[in-house]
């Protein structure tokens, strides 16, 4: 499966916008991303092991429902050529 | 006219009093937002938008309508809490303008290097940093303040002015004076446990906050647009040259024309993009659209004032016409509400972001 970053994560990920991972389902996709850019962990997810919902996930373009892909949950299936987009918009005050 | 004085508070620098807020407690505007439950009116959005445009019509002073804005929305925030000891201690007290909050989360780096700190201390917490700007804080006696704690974690607090540690300083700039901004300073501030707000992901809490937030910024300058046209037509059928009044040549009403154009499509972009939060067509998280349209009515107003200054000359760049002062006001929305650079990326993310879906399903489908 393929990741691929925007916006202010990219800067966590060596400023990689797109990575190649080996997972079957989305939480393993994002522990492989978590592991290989360890900078990002705390960026992506929450104290809770959660993502953050301001960091929001489309499988092949279609949103992945938040209760869907905390860390631990039940998987989402996911495998070649999928695509996994992290759209990420911090906005300030 | 509400609340008048605004040039004589532009020129000191002196910004408006808990006094000028009165009337806006006891029209319920503190309230309008806040649920029913929690003893508020349990109002929409998109018509405390249309107030706030109202009100930018009707009051010479943009940081009216914003602080009010801001008021209104605290108590709301603290309220969807949904717990009852917060609500007695602040949300109660700030529907009926007996306290004011504000949100304190700017700081001068990225949201995810806070240098804001928190950490866990007696049962409680202690926290310690700087957060730079906050809108009406001169009166603010509770700052809701996103702090980074020790998993990299944004929480939410509510702090007060009377806690022991914490410092309120003006933060002096070159228009929307009567804003009373201010800058927040905690040395190892003491809270009890109650005072945590958000435990966790506060950073999407922020963002959730300010994405609903960022039209209200826009909704009194398209009102402030429509009094300045207004003004300005009057002001210029009284300016003689050439032995007739000036409202008399074509380029004159060109430019007025420019001026109705900018307001008309700024008010246009607004209501859609307030219909839109009414209806809860927008991504909460960021809305395109929301975001657009507060990026144009700035861009908009802007160019309007600026107008009304080429059309008046030297008396628009005077104090002796309110244009100049307000030209500084809406300049205020370049920085508000997320600066308007930060909006051209987010935006751009977007676009660059559906079009790589778009490339996707082109790639897999049949």
């Amino acid at each position: 499966m393929k990741i691929v970053l925007s916006g202010a994560l990219v800067r966590f990920a060596d400023y990689t916008k797109e990575v190649e991972v080996e997972a079957t389902t989305v939480t393993e996709g994002l522990e492989f991303l978590t592991a290989r850019y360890p900078d990002l962990k705390t960026v992506l997810l929450d104290g809770d092991g959660r993502v953050r919902r301001t960091h929001q996930l489309f499988l092949n373009g279609e949103q992945v429902e938040r209760g869907a892909y905390p860390l631990g949950a039940a998987p989402v299936s996911c495998a070649n050529p999928d695509t996994l987009f992290v759209l990420t918009a911090v906005a300030g005050g | 006219m509400v609340n008048p004085g605004a040039a004589d508070r532009d020129a000191a620098g002196t910004p408006l009093t808990a006094a000028a807020f009165a009337p806006a407690a006891v029209a319920g505007l503190f309230g309008y937002l806040v649920p029913a439950a929690h003893g508020g009116a349990g109002g929409d959005r998109r018509t405390f938008g249309l107030i706030l445009e109202h009100l930018g019509h009707a009051c010479e002073e943009l940081e009216y309508a914003s602080l009010v804005s801001m008021y209104a929305d605290i108590p709301a925030v603290i309220a969807a809490a949904g717990r009852p000891d917060l609500t007695d201690r602040y949300v109660l007290p700030m529907i009926t303008g007996k306290r004011f909050g504000t949100m304190a989360y700017t700081e001068r780096t990225d949201a995810f290097d806070f240098g804001c700190r928190v950490i866990a201390a007696g049962g409680g917490f202690e926290v310690t940093g700087d957060k730079v700007l906050q809108t009406g804080g001169h009166l603010a006696d509770v700052f809701l303040t996103y702090v980074r704690d020790d998993r990299d974690d944004l929480r939410a607090f509510l702090i007060e002015r009377g806690d022991p540690g914490v410092t309120v300083e003006p933060v002096p700039t070159s228009g929307f004076k009567a804003a009373g901004l201010t800058r927040l300073t905690l040395d190892r501030v003491s809270l009890d446990a109650g005072r945590q707000l958000v435990r966790v992901d506060g950073l999407s809490h922020a963002q959730l906050f300010l994405n609903q937030r960022r039209l209200f910024i826009a909704c009194p300058m398209v009102g402030r647009m429509r009094a300045i046209l207004e003004h300005c037509a009057r002001y210029l059928s009284g300016v003689i040259r050439h032995g007739q009044p000036v409202n008399g040549f074509q380029a004159v009403q060109a430019r007025l024309g420019r001026m109705r154009i900018r307001y008309e499509t700024s008010r246009a972009v607004l209501h859609d993009a307030l219909d839109r939060l009414g209806a809860g067509d927008y991504n909460g998280l960021f809305g395109p659209v929301i975001s657009a349209a507060k990026y144009a009515v700035v861009d908009n107003a802007i160019a309007l004032a600026m107008d009304a200054v080429h059309l008046t000359g030297w008396m628009g760049y005077s104090r002796e016409l309110p244009y100049e002062r307000y030209l500084r006001g809406f300049m205020g929305g370049i920085a508000g509400q997320t600066a308007q650079d930060v909006l051209e990326i987010l935006l751009g993310n977007d676009v660059i972001t559906q079009s790589e879906f778009g490339r996707h399903l082109e790639g897999v489908l049949p």
